[in-house]
């Protein structure tokens, strides 16, 4: 083996290590700069883990990052959206991710978790602290739907009318013939 | 433009609740103003007994009315709906690269390779794919030869997974086939989350 060649090997080999430290390095900026500052420094447990839970309830979950800190396990939810707040839908998957890592884990979860909403176009993200459901209120709220899907339940119609006039279903739904909530 | 067709067909005889548009039932077409992109998931018969996703269970917190329609009518997505599922996809493949780059041991689902064979033939999101996938996890990783068995299956599977996806035939018989085999793993899935439950 020539000169060349080692130099063109070794030119290569430092080439791609450097790119894999940048890589790394942007990663752990990116990943501490969503953190608030209780988050800083704990080691991530779970990322895209799917969890199975059958009692009281069957639900599967899957977590987006889970974090191991004094408290348990902090879960974190990201969302890709505009108007960079958390809403209840969110607090709701949180709180069945909590029930169904506690079941199937055996993991103890801190009721305050976190949305990381993301901006579409600019990619900035903002973290959000949110306080959980317990487990007997989502279990309440699977029963009901389950009711809801059965027929035997109102259902009630979003509270938040501008997403109805995008829906797939306003036809069927008609919400502007309907009161407000019912 | 629209870029589908409301499927009239799977629609079950059950009456519709009185809360509904009867006026505006199913059968009406969609306003072209509203394109839409119809995915198949017709609610199976035992629904109430499949296991509920967090995410849909999320959507009870955005409009109820809506769980009722997709369970009943299949999902449907306008375009700008599957652009942001699209751009929030790729952002969470970011959020998982930098976990992994954190962490470099770490064991995700996201890593593991998909049910190829229940994904071709009840789809990736099928209750009947969730129900074998907690089989692989909760009973046949448990041991060596289950383990044996999940590492035989995944290098076996993909063609065999191509090959259903080309031909509905194919599915057809092979749903009917593994009707069965979803029924057995189903129950022993439950038994092993009781006995997990049952020993803390």
């Amino acid at each position: 083996m020539d000169s060349v060649t080692v130099g063109l090997f070794l030119l290569i080999a430092g080439a791609v290590l450097y790119l894999r430290a940048r890589h790394r390095l942007r990663s752990a900026e990116r990943e501490d700069a969503w953190r608030p500052p209780e988050l800083r420094g704990a080691p991530i447990v779970y990322a895209e883990k799917q969890f199975f839970a059958s009692l009281p309830i069957r639900l599967v979950a899957r977590v987006d990052r889970g974090l191991r800190t004094g408290r348990g396990i902090v879960l974190a939810e990201l969302k890709t959206r505009s108007p960079e707040r958390p809403y209840m839908s969110d607090v709701i998957e949180l709180s069945a991710q909590k029930l169904a890592l506690e079941e199937s884990a055996g993991e103890v979860v801190s009721r305050t978790a976190y949305v990381v909403t993301q901006h579409p176009t600019t990619g900035t993200r903002r973290t959000h602290p949110v306080r959980l459901l317990n487990t007997a209120e989502v279990i309440a709220l699977a029963r009901r739907r389950e009711r809801i899907i059965a027929g035997t339940e109102r259902a009630r119609i979003a509270w938040n009318r501008s997403l109805c006039r995008p829906c797939a279903f306003f036809e069927q739904c008609r919400p502007d013939r309907t009161a407000h909530g019912e | 433009m629209r870029r589908g067709r409301p499927n009239p067909s799977p629609i079950s005889s059950s009456p519709l609740p009185l809360w509904t548009s009867r006026a505006h039932s199913i059968h009406r077409e969609v306003p072209a103003h509203t394109p839409v992109r119809i995915r198949l998931k017709r609610s199976p018969p035992n629904a109430a007994d499949r296991p509920v996703r967090a995410s849909d269970l999320a959507q009870m917190g955005v409009c109820e009315r809506l769980v009722y329609f997709e369970n009943r009518y299949g999902r449907r997505a306008t375009n700008a709906q599957d652009a942001a599922a699209r751009r929030g996809n790729a952002a969470h493949e970011e959020f998982l690269r930098d976990a992994r780059r954190c962490e470099p041991g770490l064991r995700t689902s996201g890593a593991k390779p998909w049910c190829w064979i229940a994904s071709a033939v009840y789809g990736p999101t099928a209750g009947e794919t969730m129900v074998l996938r907690a089989f692989r996890d909760l009973v046949l990783r448990q041991s060596s030869s289950g383990r044996a068995a999940i590492a035989l299956y995944y290098r076996s599977a993909p063609p065999i997974a191509r090959a259903l996806a080309r031909s509905s035939a194919a599915r057809s018989l092979a749903r009917a086939i593994l009707a069965p085999v979803v029924a057995v793993a189903d129950r022993l899935v439950r038994k092993q989350a009781l006995l997990r439950t049952r020993h803390g």
